[in-house]
């Protein structure tokens, strides 16, 4: 295929002048997976019978299939009835012609439609699974990590491609979208990351090992100067919405045996305060690390953005979960320790922090976290460099 | 350690798996049969438990009176009792039947659950409650469609990634119209071999997670009769048998003592091996919580199959199964003066071996009772039935019942590969010391001193027993009944072919 333009002017005069109304369906759209997630775990924790039609398994269903739908589409239309022009802004797979996103957003449907006889036989042979992790479920979540990634490379493109006046809000969807990623990464560790698990080394070293390589990703491909820090009062958002809504509503459990009789929706517990690393990560990157940097200054940029992330969320978790177990913090804002399903037994350890050594996290254990920052940094600052490269 | 372990396993499958070690009376006969009373109703209750837990059972309720019935069902597990129980679910009324009706229920916890049966109608109120043990009693094996099904969704996600990675590398990273360079392309490449590598990798991975799941479920969750070991001893011509419980899933997991059922912490059953020709019920007392000693009865000599059956606190009931070789016999003096003395209410029985006499066939008469089986025209695996026993003098009058062990009668149930074992009693499958243990603790006294009446103030005047059944599988069977008249504890044997289901 000859090329129809090359980089430079001509790209220029042609730079889409707004967001394609496609990509906020799909932004929307993609919002229903840690909704959905958020609330059928409310549900197993509260009511416990279920069908395939709840309105969160509908949720979480829609939030797969709207913008899988929308890429389908996009794909087809761009496949069959696009110009040359369109072709030659998409990439070819398979004799298909679609944005990379959009690629993307159909091998997360794909993954999401196989996990579903997977975890139907997986419910026969071993029983109805009620825990989060699992290998279907993992099926299932690298499904829906698909699907959102894929709707946040569309955005990116977009972001990336559009006229500079129009690239602030193309940003503010970039970080809406990139928070609904870290809200699902913050739900995959919901039994990691319990407040009572705080105290933990176990606990710093997964999210050190995590979270870093969103907040250095976001924050470096962001159009924005603030990238990583929206993403984390939107990651903040969605779970404080849900901390103060579901319990609004009644509910009962109708499986046995009932260890605490809940009478409201289960709430999830208070997110984790990210917003802080993700405003020193904004800082930081914005001074060094924007626009094509070599990899040696990836690397070093990393340490001080790992030392940083651990350095942040010590001290704040450490304090706020000791805050969040006790007395104090049981209240509809906090709603320090109600998350407990219907199926736990009421005992002090509600209040206690669980540790697995006797003693809590060891300055080894902060090392290790630290070095594993450092790391997951440095990988999200290499992924944000590819991102502010990604043009189809 | 533990308790740490405990703690953080709040959402993990180690709370769900409950407490006690699950246990399962009888042995591939997992549905229980119950027939009883719930107020002024007497009811016939059928529970099919599911295979895997967390399951559904299906529950089918016969009300033998007139309807109109409202007839509701809820599961009560042992801990948490009946305000630990959610709202009782309605049984709805079978299609085509007056009086059946059916509900299914999630048992979310191995261990020993009440179903509470509710059923209303213009005659009145009542309740019953029927003891079931949920646990894992199957592992499933994929088909090979599904196999087929999965592996080729597999294969497309690992093309399409491997596409999607070239792509990400290369073409998504140029301008609109642009063509990819060279060392783009070979970028490309490189990506989609790197995709490959990371996705068998977790493909690896994942099987590998898939067995050490499938491992955990083998090891602690499927059900496996605990393994025992009998061993008989001889001193100055006495016989003992002593039954150790030498699994050491019984140290680890068995955290509930047991409790007498009929007054006994332990019923064992000795079946002779091939011929099924001679049985003897035993009740061996308990030394500790894993040893137990009996008197051996003038068993002639064989291999003989052991069942144990044995109630915990819980409520659940289990069958302990072994097998001992018993030398050359003793004479039955040395039985009723050996240093451990037999129980009272211990009985042996020898009759023809399976397959050599018609069937149904009486057992050899050795006695002056003879227990008669009401014949059945035809008997197909999986349909309801009522097992109906009459015990008749020398002259073939049908002999006034005394309680054996609080009851009209025991039949137990043996198939002819020993792959099916049932202890049943007029009330059904269930153990009575489960029955009584649930009905304390759920039922209301009057009603509890119902089932005590159930139980003992049972009208024997009949001289006709009936068990609830159906038989699990096709084959032949081994039936034996018990009861006691005039002091005298009679045994018959009988065997029937079953037929598999149309």
């Amino acid at each position: 295929m000859p090329p129809l333009e090359t980089a430079g002017s001509r790209i220029r005069d042609t730079a889409p002048t707004a967001i394609p109304w496609f990509i906020y369906l799909a932004a929307i759209g993609v919002t229903g997976i840690p909704v959905g997630v958020l609330w059928d775990i409310s549900w197993h924790s509260t009511i416990g019978r279920d069908t395939f039609w709840t309105p969160a398994h509908l949720c979480i269903h829609a939030g797969g299939l709207i913008p899988g739908l929308t890429c389908i589409a996009l794909i087809l239309r761009l496949t069959f009835w696009g110009t040359d022009r369109e072709k030659a802004g998409a990439v070819r797979i398979w004799g298909f012609h679609g944005p990379l996103g959009a690629w993307v957003v159909v091998w997360g449907n794909l993954a999401m439609l196989t996990s579903a006889p997977f975890d139907d036989w997986w419910h026969d042979a071993y029983g109805l699974d009620v825990e989060i992790i699992s290998p279907p479920h993992s099926v299932l979540a690298l499904g829906m990590f698909g699907v959102a990634l894929g709707v946040l490379l569309l955005v990116l493109a977009c972001q990336n491609n559009i006229e500079e006046s129009k690239q602030a809000r193309a940003s503010l969807l970039f970080n809406d979208v990139a928070g609904v990623l870290i809200t699902m990464l913050a739900i995959m560790m919901t039994e990691e990351t319990f407040p009572n698990q705080q105290h933990s080394g176990l606990f710093y070293g997964i999210i050190a090992s995590t979270f870093p390589v969103y907040l250095a990703l976001i924050s470096r491909a962001s159009k924005g100067n603030w990238g990583a820090t929206r993403s984390a009062a939107i990651y903040m958002g969605i779970m404080a919405g849900a901390l103060w809504i579901l319990p609004l509503f009644r509910g009962q459990p109708m499986l046995a045996p009932i260890y605490s009789p809940v009478t409201h929706m289960v709430p999830p517990a208070f997110p984790l305060l990210l917003i802080l690393p993700a405003a020193l990560f904004d800082l930081l990157i914005q001074r060094f690390g924007k626009g094509r940097i070599p990899w040696w200054r990836v690397l070093l940029l990393a340490i001080p953005l790992g030392a940083l992330f651990v350095g942040t969320m010590l001290p704040a978790q450490w304090h706020f979960s000791k805050f969040l177990i006790s007395d104090s913090a049981q209240n509809r804002f906090f709603a320090g320790r109600a998350f407990y399903p219907y199926f736990s037994r009421p005992g002090p350890y509600q209040k206690e922090f669980w540790l697995r050594n006797r003693s809590a996290a060891q300055p080894k254990d902060i090392a290790l976290a630290a070095g594993l920052g450092i790391a997951a940094s440095a990988v999200g600052l290499g992924i944000g460099g590819w991102m502010t490269r990604v043009r189809r | 350690m533990n308790k740490v372990r405990d703690r953080v396993a709040l959402w993990s499958t180690i709370l769900l798996l409950g407490l006690a070690w699950p246990a399962l009376a009888h042995v591939g006969s997992p549905n229980v049969f119950f027939e009883g009373e719930a107020g002024p109703h007497p009811i016939r209750v059928v529970i099919r438990p599911p295979p895997v837990v967390p399951g559904l059972a299906q529950i089918s309720v016969r009300v033998k009176n007139t309807g109109p019935h409202q007839v509701q069902v809820l599961p009560v597990k042992w801990d948490a009792g009946r305000k630990g129980a959610p709202p009782p679910d309605s049984a709805t009324l079978v299609r085509g039947e007056t009086n059946l009706y059916s509900a299914e229920l999630w048992f979310m916890t191995t261990g020993a659950y009440g179903v509470l049966v509710r059923v209303e109608s213009s005659a009145g109120k009542g309740e019953a409650i029927v003891p079931i043990t949920a646990l894992a009693t199957r592992r499933l094996v994929m088909t090979p469609l599904m196999t087929g099904v999965l592996s080729g969704l597999g294969l497309l996600l690992v093309a399409l990634l491997a596409s999607i990675a070239r792509a990400a590398l290369s073409e998504s990273l140029l301008e609109p119209g642009s063509l990819p360079t060279r060392r783009r392309l070979r970028g490309g490449r490189l990506a989609a071999l790197a995709a490959m590598i990371f996705i068998t990798g977790a493909l690896y991975g994942g099987y590998r997670w898939w067995g050490a799941v499938d491992r955990h479920f083998v090891s602690n969750r499927l059900y496996r009769s605990p393994q025992t070991t009998l061993t008989l001893s001889e001193r100055d011509g006495h016989r003992a048998l002593r039954l150790a419980i030498d699994d050491p899933r019984w140290e680890r997991h068995q955290r509930s003592p047991l409790i007498p059922d009929h007054g006994k912490l332990m019923h064992l059953f000795l079946v002779r091996q091939p011929g099924l020709d001679v049985f003897a019920h035993l009740h061996p007392s308990g030394r500790d919580d894993r040893l137990f000693d009996t008197a051996l009865p003038p068993l002639p000599e064989g291999e003989y199959l052991t069942f144990a059956d044995i109630t915990h606190e819980t409520g659940a009931s289990q069958t302990l199964t072994g097998r001992v070789r018993i030398g050359p016999g003793a004479s039955p003096a040395s039985w009723h003066h050996s240093e451990i003395s037999p129980d009272p209410t211990d009985a042996w029985h020898a009759s023809h071996p399976v397959g050599t006499g018609a069937a149904p066939s009486p057992s050899v008469p050795s006695q002056p009772y003879q227990v008669r089986w009401e014949a059945l025209s035809s008997v197909v695996a999986g349909v309801d039935l009522s097992l109906s026993f009459q015990v008749v003098d020398a002259n073939g009058q049908p002999a006034p019942l005394e309680l054996y062990m609080g009851m009209p009668g025991h039949a137990v149930i043996l198939h002819e590969d020993s792959s099916v074992f049932t202890h049943l009693h007029p009330q059904g499958t269930a153990s009575m010391a489960s029955l009584m243990t649930f009905a304390k603790r759920e039922l209301d006294i009057n009603a509890v001193r119902r089932l005590d009446d159930l139980i003992c103030g049972v009208d024997t005047q009949e001289s006709r027993v009936h068990f609830p059944y159906a038989f699990p599988k096709p084959g032949r069977y081994r039936v034996w009944f018990q009861a006691k008249a005039r002091g005298q504890i009679v045994t018959g044997a009988f065997e029937v072919t079953v037929a598999a289901p149309s």
